[in-house]
């Protein structure tokens, strides 16, 4: 018998690049689910994305208790 | 008959109600957002996918008796497939239809350049139901496609001379996202085109405030150009970035010399409510020099 996991969540990463200009990356992260609510963050750089997409997963993976 | 599923659900009938429990709902509006029919064992899936299967297949079930409780025919099911009523009208789809038009620049649509479509492109797709998480798929499409659709809008309007709804549309744009660039030029392009320069120069400052104070960075210089630098107060109405690359290392505005420079890039976490920055509000905390909590420098 399956038993599902109470560990899941959904990381909605909307990005875009602004015309006209070389630093023109920019990425909204909105996480969801309700193991660790975290506000929605807006980054200017890849390297701020991957950094943020880590510690959310840290989270979902962290021990219980 | 018809669904709204723009701002919050409701089924209707010649303007009346529906009174249909929430698990029907749930139902009706994935069967509406899929246009198609599908299978049983996909939309109990989908619909339960932290349960097991025969749980999910049981919730199905309870909920497709739910739905013919509502008294009339909204769910057209076999023994294999759901699909929903084509006879209900779906306000999502009446509205994406009318953005693709919007975005296809070939095709005049004059026709559609409407309060209500303005309306429409400025909903989210069931707002409250973020639990769920074949909804945030559907949720981001549709966000994604009104924020293209309304800048489009914007800049037909203003190409119309119809400018008081052409910065309706475009505040509509700034609203859905208020880190886009490109909205906060749309609709300055319609305010100076109904020749209110300030304006225009009043919605540079507010895009201004709100890239620094979420990302540490200046607007492009595709959007300073658009105000003339002397317009109603000289240089400083448009205040240049300080750092060579415009956008690196910028100088909070009304600072002093002696104020430590911002970093060069941050994370400003806030609530999804707080994204938009009316331009009467007064900076917020993120403007501060000293790095904010949520504040991750680069």
């Amino acid at each position: 018998m399956e038993i599902p996991s109470e560990r899941t969540g959904v990381l909605i990463l909307r990005v875009w690049v602004e015309d006209g200009r070389p630093d023109g990356f920019r990425a909204r992260i909105v996480p969801t689910g309700d193991r660790h609510p975290t506000a929605p963050c807006a980054v200017s750089a890849v390297d701020d994305v991957l950094t943020a997409v880590r510690a959310w997963l840290d989270q979902l993976l962290e021990p219980e208790g | 008959m018809t669904l709204r599923l723009l701002k919050s659900f409701a089924l209707s009938v010649d303007q009346n109600r529906v009174p249909i429990s929430s698990s029907a709902q749930r139902l009706l509006a994935f069967l509406a957002l899929q246009n198609m029919p599908r299978s049983r064992t996909y939309v109990a899936g989908m619909l339960w996918p932290d349960v097991t299967a025969s749980r999910a297949n049981a919730n199905l079930r309870s909920s497709l008796w739910r739905a013919t409780r509502t008294g009339h025919q909204v769910i057209d099911a076999s023994a294999q497939e759901l699909a929903i009523c084509k006879h209900i009208d779906v306000d999502i789809h009446v509205a994406a239809t009318r953005a693709h038009r919007l975005l296809d620049m070939s095709r005049p649509c004059d026709d559609i350049l409407t309060a209500q479509t303005r309306e429409d492109l400025s909903a989210d797709l069931l707002p409250e139901w973020s639990e769920n998480e074949w909804v945030l798929v559907e949720q981001e499409q549709y966000h994604e496609l009104r924020l293209y659709a309304l800048e489009a809008m914007t800049e037909r309007l203003t190409a119309a001379g119809r400018h008081g709804e052409a910065v309706a549309a475009g505040l509509a744009a700034v609203r859905a996202e208020p880190l886009r660039e490109s909205a906060h030029r749309v609709l300055m392009n319609a305010h100076l085109a109904a020749g209110n320069r300030g304006a225009a120069l009043r919605q540079y400052e507010q895009c201004r405030r709100v890239l620094l104070e979420e990302l540490g960075l200046e607007p492009s210089q595709t959007l300073r150009n658009l105000v003339p630098a002397h317009s109603g107060g000289g240089d400083a109405a448009i205040p240049a970035p300080s750092g060579s690359g415009g956008a690196a290392t910028p100088t909070p505005s009304g600072s002093g010399g002696a104020a430590p420079e911002l970093p060069t890039r941050r994370i400003v976490c806030h609530p999804a409510s707080e994204v938009h920055h009316p331009a009467s509000q007064t900076p917020a905390q993120g403007t501060d020099t000293s790095a904010p909590a949520g504040t991750v420098p680069a």
